[in-house]
C-alpha cells in the first residue's frame, strides 16, 4: 500500500483533522465523567446522556433552525438524565453501576420512541446543515497547526474552553476542592461540613452538561441528523478514557485524542488497501483504537505505580445514622 | 495511605428493619408506574392492559414460560459469576466478552473435535468454553494484579476486541466453506445439549441452579468467600490483613469469567445452533443487573432473572398486544428495574 | 452489545406517511425505461410485463386476504433494509391481498428470534416472513413441525426446505448497473464502498459498482472500507472523507448510508441511494438511489399460498429483470452525466430485462 497517502506530508493535516472531530463527542463526555468519578461517582449511564444530548440537540436545531438553540436543548436533555442518575445514586443510593445500565436502556428506548413518533416511517428523514467551519484570523493562516487548531467549526473551540473550565474548576476552585474530598474521603468531607450528597448531584449534573455537549458537537457539528443508537457505544468508550487519563481531565482528553486519531488512522489504512494488500483482516483495524487503548492504559499505569482512582469512587455514602441531607 | 471503610455491600441488619416504611415503597413504585403508563398512552397502547400482559403473557402458555426459562439460563449463570465478583467490589464489565470467547472457543472445539460421543463432547466441550471464559476474564485480573491497571477498562475494552475477534474467526478460519453467510457448520447433534425432561428448556438451566448452592456454600462457608467478602469492605484493609489481594482479584475474575463462558457454551450447545456475528446478545450487560437487583446473592440472583426473563418475554408480547414500539417496551422495561431498584432501597431503610 | 441495538419503531400513525411515500411517486426519471419505474402499488394491470405471476386484481378481492407476519430485525423507519421489508408488506396490505402483522426482533441473535416466532405460530397466519440471513436457523428449526405454515426468509441463496422459501436481494445488480453512470461521472476513476460488515450482498455488492464502472472506465478502481457497525453514522462519514483524500469521488454503500450520503455530500462527491429512494437527503449528490422493491416479491409469496403452490418452496430470485429492485435515477444530480455512459447505461438495463446478460456476482475472495 501507498504510505505516503495515509502518513505524508499532505494526509497529516486531514489525519489530525479528522482525529479532532472523532475525539470531540467521546472527549467532552469523558471529562465530564472524570469530575464525576473525581466526586466518588462511578456515572454509566454517560452513554444514555449523550444519546439523549444528541437527540436534543437535533430536536432544538431542527425545529428551530438555529445551532445554539440545538446546543442549549442537548445540554438540557443531558443534565435531565444526569438528574436521573444523581436522584438514584444520591438521593435514593442506590447501585451506581446498575441505575447506570438501566438509564441507559431507558435513554435508548425513549430516544427511538419519541424521534419515531416525530418523524414516522418516511424515506425523507429530516435533517439541517451542520456548522461551517470558523477560522480564526492570523492563527488560521500558519500552515500546518493553523487548519488543524484554528480552523474548525464554533463548537469545537467551545469545546476546547469547556474542557479547560472543567480542569480549571477541579484544581482551582473551592468547589473542586470539595469534589476531590468527596471522592476521597467523604466521611472526611463531611465532618468538615462538606455537604457531601449535594456535591455529588453538582459534579452529576457537570457531567451532564458535558455529555449532552458531546452529543451536541456530534449532532450539530457533525452529522445534523439523528438516527437510533447514533452514538454508537461512545459514551461506553468514554467511560474506558477517564480511567486511561487517571481521572485528571486533560490526560482525559489526550486520551480521547489518541483514540481518535488511531481511529482516523486505521480507516485511512483500510482505505489505501493496507488490509488488502497484507492479509490483515480489517477486524483487526476495527479494534486497533481499543487495543491501542489498553496497551497505553497498561504502559501508563506500569509507569507510574500510584493508585490515582477516587477511594469512594462507585460507594454511596450514608451516615452512620442512615439518613440523608439536603 | 489510608482509606475510610466503606459500608459493606452486602448488609445483614435484622429482618425487622429491612421492612422500612411500605408507604415509602408503595410511592415508588407508583410513581415508576405512572410513568410507565404515560410511555405505553403516549406510544398508543392501553397502560393497564399492558401491564397486565407481561405478566399474564408469559405465564399464561406453556411455550411462553419455555421462552422464559431459556432466558434465565444465562442470565443465572452469567449473574452468579458476576456476584463473586461484585461482592470483592470487582467491577467486571466484560461479562459480554467472556461470554462470546466461551460460546467461540467451546463451540469451535464441538464442532473440530474428532471424538464425536456425547458423553466426552458435550461435557468437554463445556469445560472448553468455561475455560476459554476464565481465560478472557484472567487477563482482566492479571492486568490489574501485575501493573495495577483498572478492571473497568480492561474488561470494558476487551468486549470490543472479543467482538471483532469473533468477527474475524467466523469470516475466515472458522467459516463453513460449503455456506454463503459468515458462520461455522452447525454444531454436530452428539454436541447438542439435551432439554430438561418435561420442560423444552436445555440442561444449562439445571446446571445454573446446580450452582446455586454451590455458590452459596463457597461464598458464606469457605475462607475463600470470607476473603472476598473482606476484598469487597475495603481493599487496603485486606492487604493489612494478609490477603494476597492481587492473587485474589485474579481468582475473582477466572472465576467470574468463567461462569460467563459457561453461559456461552451452553447457550451455543443448547439454542444457537451454530457460531455467527450474532452472539453478542447483551446477556453480559443484562447479568449486570440481575446480580445487583439479586443483591449479589444466588437465590436472590435466581429471582431477578426469573423478573428479568419475564419482562423480557412479557415485552415481546405486550409489543403485539399493544401494537406498541418495541422501544416503548425498553422504557417500560427499564423503569420495571428502577422501582424495584428503589422500592428495595427504600424498604431496607 | 446490547446498547448498540436498542432501537425504534413505527406504529400505524405512521401508516399515511408510508402510504404516500411508496404509493405513486412521480418525480421524473431520466434514463429508466417503463418497467422499472413502475410504483409498487399500482394495480395488476398496470403491473410490468415483466413480472411473471401477477394475478389481476378482481381476482384478489374475491378471495380472503393472506394472513402474513413480518418479523424485522430493525426499526421498520430504518431507512433501509427493515423499511424495504416493512414497506413491501405495507403495499400488499394496502391492494388487500394480505392482512398484516408486522413484530419487531430487534436482535438477532436465535434466543431472540424464538421470542417473537413462537408466539406467532398457533396463531393462525398462512406465512411467516422472517427478513433476515440471520433468521434461517430459528425458521428451519420449527418449520417441520408446522407444516401448514409457509416460512420465508432472507437467505439470499437459495436456502430452502419444505415449506420455507428464501428470498434474493441482489443488490449487486443495481449497484453494477449504477457503477455504469459513476464510471462516466468520476474524474478519478477511483470509487468508494461503505459497509458494515464484509458479508456476502454487501461485499458482492460493492464490487458490483466498479465492474459497472469499467464498462466506461476500464481503469476503475474500487476503495472499499467496512466500518464494523451499522449504526455508527459518524465514524461511516468519516471512512467516507479518508477515501476521498485518497481520491475517490463517487460512493456506494450497502447499510451504512446515512454517514456515506453526509461524507459525499462534504467531499462534494456522488453517491447512490440504498434501498429507498434517498434523492431529498442530497439532492445534489445523489445521482440515483437502488430501490428494494421488496412488494414484488412478497407478492409472488402470498400468492403462491393462495394458490396453495407455495411448497414445495421456491427461491424467489426477483432482480433488475422483474422490478425486484431498480435504479432511480435523481435529474437534481450537481454534476453531468456523459451521454455515453448514460447509452451504456440504458444498453445493460435492456440486455438485462431481456435475459441476454447476467451481472455478475463477486462474492469474498
Amino acid at each position: 500500500m501507498d504510505w505516503a497517502a495515509v502518513l505524508g506530508a499532505g494526509a497529516l493535516i486531514p489525519l489530525l483533522n479528522a482525529g479532532i472531530r472523532l475525539a470531540m463527542p467521546t472527549g467532552l463526555a469523558a471529562v465530564g465523567e472524570a469530575l464525576c468519578q473525581r466526586a466518588g461517582v462511578l456515572n454509566l449511564s454517560l452513554e444514555g446522556i449523550l444519546l439523549s444530548g444528541a437527540l436534543g440537540s437535533f430536536l432544538g436545531a431542527y425545529y428551530s433552525g438555529q445551532a445554539w438553540i440545538g446546543v442549549i436543548a442537548g445540554v438540557g436533555l443531558g443534565v435531565a438524565v444526569a438528574a436521573l442518575m444523581a436522584l438514584l445514586s444520591v438521593t435514593f443510593k442506590t447501585e451506581q453501576v446498575i441505575n447506570g445500565i438501566v438509564i441507559v436502556l431507558l435513554a435508548g428506548g425513549a430516544t427511538s420512541l419519541a424521534y419515531e413518533k416525530l418523524f414516522g416511517v418516511t424515506t425523507t428523514p429530516p435533517r439541517f446543515d451542520t456548522l461551517p467551519s470558523l477560522k480564526i484570523p492570523l492563527l488560521g493562516s500558519i500552515p500546518g497547526v493553523g487548519a488543524v487548531l484554528f480552523d474548525q467549526n464554533a463548537l469545537v473551540y467551545i469545546s476546547i474552553l469547556a474542557v479547560g473550565a472543567v480542569w480549571w474548576v477541579l484544581y482551582r476552585t473551592r468547589f473542586g476542592l470539595s469534589v476531590r474530598a468527596v471522592g476521597e474521603r467523604p466521611d472526611a468531607a463531611d465532618a468538615a461540613g462538606v455537604n457531601v450528597d449535594r456535591i455529588r448531584w453538582c459534579a452529576l449534573l457537570v457531567s451532564g452538561v458535558m455529555g449532552g455537549l458531546g452529543g451536541a458537537v456530534l449532532i450539530v457539528a457533525q452529522l445534523g441528523l439523528f438516527r437510533d443508537n447514533i452514538t454508537a457505544g461512545r459514551g461506553w468508550v468514554a467511560i474506558a478514557l477517564v480511567i486511561f487519563g487517571r481521572w485528571s481531565p486533560l490526560r482525559v482528553m489526550g486520551g480521547a485524542l489518541l483514540f481518535g486519531i488511531t481511529d482516523a488512522l486505521q480507516l485511512r489504512i483500510q482505505a489505501a488497501g493496507g488490509g488488502v494488500e497484507t492479509g490483515v483482516p480489517f477486524e483487526l483495524f476495527q479494534a486497533l483504537p481499543y487495543i491501542v487503548t489498553i496497551a497505553v492504559v497498561v504502559a501508563a499505569t506500569a509507569w507510574a505505580r500510584d493508585d490515582a482512582q477516587p477511594k469512594s469512587l462507585g460507594f454511596p455514602y450514608e451516615k452512620e445514622a442512615g439518613t440523608r441531607e439536603d | 495511605m489510608t482509606a475510610p471503610a466503606p459500608p459493606p455491600a452486602v448488609r445483614s441488619r435484622r429482618w425487622k428493619d429491612r421492612i422500612g416504611s411500605p408507604v415509602n415503597v408503595v410511592g415508588a413504585a407508583a410513581v415508576a408506574l405512572v410513568l410507565g403508563a404515560g410511555v405505553i398512552a403516549v406510544a398508543g397502547g392501553n397502560p393497564i392492559t399492558a401491564y397486565a400482559d407481561i405478566v399474564t403473557g408469559t405465564f399464561g402458555s406453556r411455550s411462553t414460560i419455555t421462552l422464559m426459562l431459556g432466558e434465565v439460563t444465562p442470565l443465572l449463570l452469567i449473574g452468579l459469576g458476576l456476584a463473586i465478583a461484585f461482592q470483592g467490589r470487582v467491577w467486571n464489565i466484560g461479562a459480554e466478552g467472556q461470554y462470546l470467547v466461551g460460546a467461540v472457543v467451546g463451540g469451535a472445539f464441538a464442532i473440530l473435535s474428532p471424538v464425536q460421543a456425547s458423553v466426552v463432547l458435550i461435557p468437554a466441550a463445556l469445560l472448553v468454553g468455561t475455560a476459554a471464559g476464565a481465560a478472557w476474564g484472567w487477563i482482566v485480573g492479571k492486568f490489574q494484579a501485575v501493573w495495577g491497571v483498572n478492571e473497568v477498562i480492561s474488561s470494558l475494552l476487551l468486549n470490543y476486541v472479543a467482538i471483532f475477534g469473533v468477527a474475524y474467526l467466523v469470516r475466515q478460519p472458522l467459516r463453513d466453506p460449503d455456506y454463503y453467510l459468515p458462520q461455522s457448520k452447525l454444531i454436530p447433534s452428539a454436541a447438542r445439549l439435551p432439554d430438561l425432561p418435561f420442560l423444552d428448556v436445555h440442561a444449562g438451566l439445571l446446571i445454573g441452579l446446580i450452582f446455586v448452592p454451590v455458590v452459596i456454600y463457597a461464598m458464606g462457608r469457605t475462607p475463600f468467600g470470607f476473603k472476598v467478602r473482606v476484598l469487597g469492605m475495603n481493599r487496603d484493609a485486606a492487604r493489612a490483613a494478609g490477603i494476597d489481594t492481587n492473587r485474589l482479584i485474579v481468582k475473582v475474575m477466572m472465576i467470574s469469567g468463567g461462569f460467563a463462558g459457561l453461559a456461552g457454551i451452553a447457550q451455543v450447545l443448547g439454542v444457537e445452533s451454530r457460531l455467527n456475528n450474532n452472539l453478542d446478545a447483551g446477556y453480559g450487560f443484562t447479568a449486570i443487573i440481575t446480580a445487583l437487583l439479586g443483591r449479589m446473592r444466588p437465590l436472590g440472583i435466581v429471582l431477578s432473572s426469573v423478573f428479568i426473563a419475564t419482562i423480557t418475554v412479557g415485552g415481546d408480547i405486550v409489543q403485539r398486544s399493544q401494537q406498541v414500539p418495541r422501544a416503548a417496551v425498553f422504557v417500560l422495561q427499564a423503569l420495571f428495574v428502577i422501582v424495584l431498584l428503589v422500592a428495595d432501597k427504600l424498604a431496607r431503610r | 452489545m446490547k446498547h448498540r441495538r436498542i432501537g425504534a419503531i413505527a406504529a400505524l400513525i405512521a401508516f399515511g406517511v408510508v402510504a404516500a411515500s411508496c404509493g405513486g411517486d412521480s418525480t421524473t426519471t431520466t434514463a429508466a425505461a417503463p418497467s422499472t419505474t413502475a410504483a409498487p402499488s399500482t394495480t395488476a394491470a398496470e403491473a410490468p410485463s415483466t413480472t411473471t405471476a401477477v394475478v389481476t386484481t378482481a381476482a384478489a378481492m374475491s378471495e380472503e386476504p393472506v394472513k402474513v407476519a413480518l418479523i424485522i430485525g430493525s426499526p421498520r423507519n430504518d431507512l433501509g433494509w427493515s423499511q424495504a421489508g416493512y414497506e413491501g408488506v405495507k403495499v400488499l396490505e394496502e391492494e388487500g391481498l394480505i392482512d398484516l402483522e408486522v413484530v419487531e426482533a430487534l436482535e438477532f441473535e436465535t434466543s431472540a428470534v424464538r421470542r417473537v416466532l413462537t408466539p406467532l405460530l398457533d396463531e393462525g397466519f398462512d406465512l411467516i416472513i422472517a427478513h433476515s440471513f440471520s433468521y434461517g436457523d430459528a425458521v428451519m428449526e420449527v418449520a417441520p413441525e408446522y407444516p401448514d405454515v409457509a416460512f420465508a426468509w432472507a437467505g439470499g441463496f437459495g436456502g430452502t426446505a419444505e415449506n420455507v422459501a428464501d428470498y434474493d436481494q441482489p443488490f449487486h445488480e443495481a449497484s453494477y448497473l449504477a457503477g455504469i453512470l459513476a464510471g462516466g461521472v468520476s474524474e478519478t476513476g477511483v470509487l468508494g464502498g461503505t459497509a458494515g460488515f464484509d458479508i456476502p450482498v454487501c461485499h458482492a455488492m460493492l464490487e458490483g459498482f466498479v465492474l459497472g464502472a469499467r464498462e466506461v472506465n476500464p481503469g476503475a478502481s474500487l476503495i472499499s472500507t467496512y466500518i464494523g457497525s451499522w449504526v455508527d453514522v459518524a465514524l461511516t462519514k468519516e471512512a467516507v472523507l479518508a477515501q476521498a483524500e485518497q481520491g475517490a469521488d463517487m460512493f456506494v454503500t450497502c447499510g451504512v448510508d446515512a454517514g456515506t450520503i453526509e461524507g459525499a455530500r462534504e467531499s462534494g462527491g456522488g453517491v447512490l441511494g440504498y434501498v429507498v429512494d434517498q434523492s431529498s437527503l442530497a439532492p445534489e449528490n445523489i445521482f440515483g438511489s437502488m430501490v428494494w422493491n421488496l412488494s414484488e416479491t412478497f407478492r409472488l409469496m402470498a400468492q403462491d399460498v393462495r394458490a396453495g403452490t407455495f411448497t414445495p418452496a421456491k427461491f424467489y430470485s426477483v432482480g433488475l429483470a422483474d422490478n425486484g429492485l431498480y435504479v432511480k435515477l435523481n435529474d437534481g444530480f450537481g454534476k453531468d452525466i456523459p451521454a455515453d455512459a448514460m447509452a451504456k447505461y440504458e444498453e445493460v438495463l435492456a440486455q438485462v430485462q431481456a435475459g441476454e446478460f447476467e451481472i455478475p456476482f463477486v462474492a469474498a475472495e
